[in-house]
């Protein structure tokens, strides 16, 4: 397909004596948000951390805007434009706000070196960025720092946004933000894969779903069809849905 | 400023009520260099001694902090480091004629090469860099204390001649404090500005998240090349001081023992603190002067202090101090 970005080709990865992913494969389109579900222990979060280079596929085949990213640095991919957000959020607690986001923002020494207009953008879509400029990042509640995470991912123009479970443990109200969030960054032009275990927010966002169990795909296909599917839900995600 | 920076900046303020860090570190900076400089200078005699021994140390315990503090690189050698600088200055001058600062120079190179030779052991993950490193200081000892043709071996070497600056040559007491209080306060000054610049804001976050610090763009290895090699130049010239000093230079004065002195002096003064550094050598150095009676257990009471600032000041004296006042910020308000 001639729109996308990022595709999986029978990628292995192990992790000490541990074979996690077991010839994953799948794609994620372009200007997309494709959700990555799965059970727990499916291998979600290690998918992230193989495209992203910090597990490193043994076997398969990674790529990125039709370049082949396994085995590069995590440096390397980044600056292809991936940006990652994790499941911790990532965040550098004695760093202030500003700080957690000019290490993002390569090219600028100084806040005032920063891209004024798309900081304005930033701010816009998460207020607490804006809020808490000059507090150390570490002294801000779960979900303010997952709005550094966010804000921090964003700071240049990515490609692709990988996030991992950003509404975790999170009030509904910030929840809701994120969701916005994430639609107005699909707007801007970038593609998302997202691991998301609430499912109101994953229909809510969701254009395409790749399901993966024991380190495999076991299905794929366009979210609305996903979620109109009860028994596939059910076998794959353990799920019952609620009329 | 941008107006944008300049509203989010406003807006900080506003809800923190605080003075920035980078402020606050130079607001430091005049206090310690204040004091640096008044202190030893208007007792004299023994306090000038102290003031001497005290420099060297902050300089010292200033590069492994922004090793083990700032970049979270721990490292169990560092006095080896030292020890190639005094050497390779000592050396130069005694044997080859050459000016102090062109031996400082070299010192800080030779820490340098040796630091990023060190450094090739980043491949090794987690405890074995560690405990490589120490393996490395342990070397480095070794070689020092048995190559006797160059270093003397255990009988070291005497005859340190004196500075020469300029055409100047500096005799005194108060003269080696004058090179020493502006090296310090040089150098002090520089990693305030690299601290919070580009390069030490990725050093902060190799410090604290490695995995994200990665995940955002940042070069870890090399990064973590570039850290220890500056950590080990900034103890080669920390190094190239102490025989100007104690008028002899001996192995004795770089083994295991020191680099963990070094390690206690930025535990107690705060770790990621570059005054906390200074503050932790100033203490390591002057209570044991006092405290000559009980020599024996030093090194007993140095383990005690580490163990205690641990569990009462886990973020050590500079850590308690910011804490404090900003307390009292609160209050007022």
């Amino acid at each position: 397909m001639t729109d996308t970005l990022l595709e999986l080709d029978n990628v292995h990865t192990h992790i000490g004596l541990y074979h996690i992913l077991q010839g994953l494969g799948f794609r994620a389109q372009r200007n997309r948000i494709t959700l990555l579900l799965g059970r727990n222990g499916a291998g979600k979060t290690t998918t992230l951390r193989t495209i992203m280079g910090l597990w490193p596929a043994s076997a398969g085949r990674i790529s990125f805007a039709g370049a082949d990213i396994a085995g590069r640095s995590t440096s390397a991919i980044s600056r292809l434009g991936i940006a990652y957000v994790p499941e911790n959020m990532g965040i550098f607690p004695d760093l202030s706000v500003k700080q957690n986001m000019l290490l993002a923002a390569r090219k600028a020494a100084r806040a005032a070196d920063m891209d004024q207009q798309r900081l304005e953008w930033i701010f816009g879509l998460f207020p607490a960025v804006h809020q808490f400029w000059n507090k150390p990042a570490g002294k801000l509640s779960g979900g303010q720092k997952q709005m550094v995470a966010m804000a921090r991912a964003i700071v240049e123009p990515r490609q692709l946004l990988l996030i991992d479970e950003p509404s975790k443990g999170l009030a509904p109200a910030i929840v809701n933000n994120m969701a916005e969030a994430m639609l107005k960054l699909k707007e801007s032009g970038a593609s998302i894969l997202l691991v998301e275990q609430n499912l109101q927010l994953a229909r809510e966002v969701g254009d395409e779903v790749a399901i993966i169990d024991a380190g495999r795909l076991v299905h794929a296909g366009p979210a609305d069809e996903c979620f109109a599917r009860e028994d596939l839900l059910k076998t794959h995600l353990g799920l019952t849905l609620c009329p | 400023m941008s107006t944008i920076a300049k509203e989010a900046h406003t807006a900080s303020h506003q809800s923190t009520s605080g003075v920035s860090r980078h402020r606050r570190d130079w607001a430091a900076f005049a206090v310690i260099v204040g004091i640096l400089w008044c202190l030893p200078l208007s007792l004299g005699g023994f306090y000038l001694y102290l003031g001497l021994a005290v420099a060297i140390y902050a300089i010292s315990a200033l590069g492994l902090q922004i090793m083990v503090g700032l970049a979270g690189q721990l490292s169990l050698g560092h006095a080896a480091f030292m020890g190639i600088g005094a050497y390779t200055s000592v050396l130069l001058q005694k044997n080859a004629g050459v000016p102090f600062p062109a031996a400082l120079a070299a010192a800080a190179l030779a820490a340098a090469a040796a630091g990023l030779l060190m450094a090739q052991l980043i491949r090794l993950s987690g405890v074995y860099f560690k405990i490589a490193t120490f393996g490395f200081g342990v070397v480095v000892h070794q070689i020092l204390s048995n190559w006797t043709a160059l270093t003397g071996g255990s009988a070291g070497v005497r005859a340190i001649p004196a500075i020469g600056v300029l055409g100047f040559q500096i005799e005194t007491r108060t003269g080696l404090f004058v090179c020493e209080a502006l090296t310090l306060t040089l150098l002090y000054a520089l990693l305030i500005r690299l601290s919070h610049g580009k390069i030490g804001r990725a050093f902060r976050a190799l410090g604290q998240n490695e995995a994200a610090a990665r995940s955002v763009g940042i070069a870890v290895a090399r990064y973590r090349m570039m850290v220890i090699t500056l950590g080990c130049a900034i103890a080669g010239i920390a190094g190239a001081y102490l025989p100007h000093l104690m008028r002899f230079l001996s192995p004795e004065s770089f083994t295991w023992y020191e680099s963990l002195t070094c390690l206690i002096m930025i535990t107690l003064g705060g770790l990621g603190s570059l005054p906390g550094a200074i503050i932790g050598a100033a203490i390591l150095i002057v209570a044991p002067e006092y405290l000559r009676d009980f020599a024996q257990y030093k090194m007993f009471a140095f383990g005690i202090l580490l163990v205690a600032s641990m569990i009462l000041l886990p973020r050590g004296i500079a850590g308690a101090g910011m804490s404090l006042s900003r307390g009292k910020r609160m209050h007022a308000q």
